[in-house]
């Protein structure tokens, strides 16, 4: 079921993008990845609408006085939190919703790229046995693309990368004990990708918790994510980091990139002006209320 | 639930999924590959090559004797006189003493898997490897010349003790001599003398071929395609006598045809089987046996093999056929095994390896099994 409904389609989109870009499997990649980034915007978009208006609501003073008011009471706390939830028209469900949609995309994405690459016997039956050679036929119109079991084996070769195996970049002379030492560009790349993507994309918080919780995100996510970046085939290396580069462009169109965060000072400056910004407004609804 | 236990929840997932991703890189990516002779069985799979003695089913040797999780060992071996030839995914190509299971010498130069079987015929072993290279070692183990192909080799050639033949995945079927005098050696692209530059012929199939192709006594080369095509080739000038089918195509051909009289067997993966005249391509017959046995839909990939007049095949779901030359099927057996392995013939009865928990090996006819072979544990 889940190989019919999600990964055979995408190996066969892959395998046509392969063949219009004149069979460069990390070109195939690339585009293949900003494909599903445009399919999955709307997702995005819907996210980013309703993470703001919960953020938003987290800053009203309402929320803020209720946290104070209930704070050594959790059962009553979440229940004044769903009723303000409920007067705002605010789901707190609605901004997981779209990542919940997404992940099975996600999911059938990077397993497509992992089976399409593979070039042992058992993973070229499995590749060469989901060929369909309809979607290529739709493209019949253009004069380089061809029939799609031809193009088996593929050329998993992309600069200087096997994308079936992980990748590492040898330069000459760079020996250790006879033993020739190879660079993980791309692994590193991932990291930092990662690393900038956590921060630009980060809502800043108030609450320590939280605070915590994404300081450690921060950090261990993109070592993570650096991590299968080492291990496993480039290809995939390859894909995290294209899919890092749109997701902070993607984010860049909402205007939702807080470059001033990626470096660590900047962090607690802008969380300090953020609790002042708080306050100035507790300070001013409060005063509001009292002249009423 | 708050804001930390869907960031948990989140985690997991993706620790669940990559981790599952982990897991199945790690499984077995072939199936057995299979050598018989009167006396052993050889059966290569996973960590080793396994020498099974026919007498009893018991094990003679493996190698290498001690583990090496690095190494796996697929390909069938070649055989001749007292000498075994195999490759592994490790890039390396064993010549091992096929009575003691000792090492003879080790070719460590190719740069990626030996994913086909090697040739090997007076002493030279003629290699495949997916490095685009076909490799000629003489007898201890040292590079003859290479042949470079556009893309990766993964069958085995076939000879007719003058010339080399054989399909490789960049489309092409290539002519070779099977010796070469300094002269006839060139320089490759590196500038080192190793290198036959231009084949006696090459013929374009269209798509990549990974079956091991078939010499008749006529000289006729049969090879199929993943495409799904048959070609019959004369080896004297490359010369496509025939094709099939003439429109179209069949499913994948993962393996060789079988020739038995004037009948080319062909199997592919939608599971059908077709009988086509040798000598012109025409089609005699064609089946998927549901008829008579319900649950040989799944895809053929070990292909078959001649058995005393008629041809036997392995179906991935564990089917055991033998068809004659008509069409019919003659006896069939089910295995509870995962079947990709062409069965092997000797003295009239048949080894088959397999992929699953009962067993790797089992010798068998019609009528009785006569021993299992699994590895120590």
């Amino acid at each position: 079921m889940w190989d019919t409904i999600i990964i055979t389609p995408f190996m066969n989109v892959l395998l046509l993008i392969y063949n219009l870009v004149g069979q460069n499997f990390g070109l195939a990649i690339i585009f293949f990845t900003l494909l599903i980034k445009l399919i999955t915007h709307p997702l995005i978009a819907r996210q980013v609408k309703s993470t703001r208006a919960l953020s938003e609501l987290q800053k009203d003073p309402a929320w803020l006085d209720m946290q104070k008011k209930y704070k050594n009471d959790k059962n009553k706390l979440a229940e004044a939190q769903m009723a303000l939830y409920k007067e705002r028209g605010v789901s707190p469900f609605s901004s997981c919703l779209p990542t919940l949609i997404q992940l099975p995309i996600i999911i059938g994405l990077y397993q497509a790229i992992i089976q399409t690459m593979g070039n042992a016997p058992l993973q070229l039956i499995n590749v060469v046995t989901r060929i369909s050679p309809v979607l290529t036929n739709l493209f019949s119109f253009v004069p380089w693309i061809h029939n799609p079991i031809s193009l088996i084996p593929l050329n998993n070769h992309f600069l200087w990368m096997d994308l079936a195996l992980p990748e590492r970049l040898y330069i000459p002379g760079l020996v250790f004990n006879g033993v020739s030492i190879g660079i993980p560009v791309l692994a590193i790349l991932v990291v930092l990708s990662s690393y900038i993507q956590t921060k630009l994309m980060g809502n800043p918080s108030d609450d320590p918790q939280t605070r915590q919780m994404s300081g450690m995100m921060n950090i261990y996510m993109p070592l993570l994510m650096g991590w299968f970046a080492f291990s496993f085939a480039s290809g995939l290396a390859l894909y995290f980091l294209i899919s890092n580069v749109f997701s902070m462009f993607e984010y860049g169109l909402f205007g939702k990139l807080n470059l001033a965060s990626i470096f660590p000072g900047n962090t607690s400056n802008q969380q300090k002006k953020l609790k002042e910004k708080n306050d100035r407004v507790r300070e001013t609804k409060k005063k509001e209320i009292i002249k009423k | 639930m708050n804001k930390k236990t869907y960031i948990f929840i989140f985690i997991i997932i993706v620790l669940a999924v990559v981790l599952s991703a982990c897991s199945a890189a790690a499984t077995a990516t072939s199936w057995p590959g299979l050598k018989v002779s009167d006396n052993l069985a050889y059966v290569a799979f996973g960590n080793y090559l396994y020498a099974v003695k026919m007498a009893d089913g018991t094990m003679a040797w493996k190698f290498p004797q001690t583990e090496d999780k690095t190494q796996f060992f697929f390909p069938a071996a070649a055989l001749e006189n007292n000498t075994l030839v195999v490759g592994n995914y490790a890039n390396q190509l064993y010549s091992i003493d096929a009575t003691t299971g000792e090492q003879k010498w080790v070719y460590k130069d190719a740069k990626d898997k030996f994913f086909g079987s090697p040739l090997l015929i007076n002493g030279i072993t003629y290699a495949p490897n997916a490095d685009k290279h076909l490799y000629t070692l003489d007898s201890d183990g040292k590079l003859l010349w290479e042949f470079k192909t556009e893309k990766q080799n993964w069958s085995k050639p076939v000879t007719d003790d003058t010339n080399l033949y054989f399909a490789s995945m960049d489309h092409f079927v290539y002519a070779l001599k099977l010796n070469y005098t300094l002269d006839e050696i060139s320089a490759d692209e590196f500038g080192k003398r190793d290198a036959i530059l231009k084949p006696l012929w090459k013929v374009d199939l269209g798509t990549a071929a990974f079956s091991d192709p078939v010499l008749s006594s006529k000289g006729v080369l049969y090879v199929g395609t993943l495409g799904g095509k048959i070609f019959a080739i004369n080896t004297q000038n490359g010369e496509i006598l025939w094709s099939y089918p003439k429109t179209g195509e069949l499913g994948g051909i993962w393996f060789s045809v079988v020739l038995v009289d004037d009948v080319v067997f062909v199997a592919d993966d939608s599971g059908m089987i077709h009988g086509l005249s040798a000598s012109t391509g025409t089609e005699l017959w064609s089946n998927s046996y549901d008829a008579s046995a319900p649950n040989t839909t799944a895809p053929i990939i070990g292909g078959g093999t001649a058995l005393a007049g008629n041809a036997a095949f392995v179906v991935t779901n564990g089917k055991f056929i033998v068809l004659n030359t008509q069409g019919s099927l003659v006896w069939s057996k089910d295995f509870n095994e995962s079947l990709y392995t062409a069965p092997q013939v000797i003295n009239g009865r048949l080894v088959l390896a397999a992929v699953g928990s009962d067993y790797l090996l089992t010798y068998f006819d019609q009528n009785s099994q006569f021993w299992s072979f699994n590895p120590p544990k």
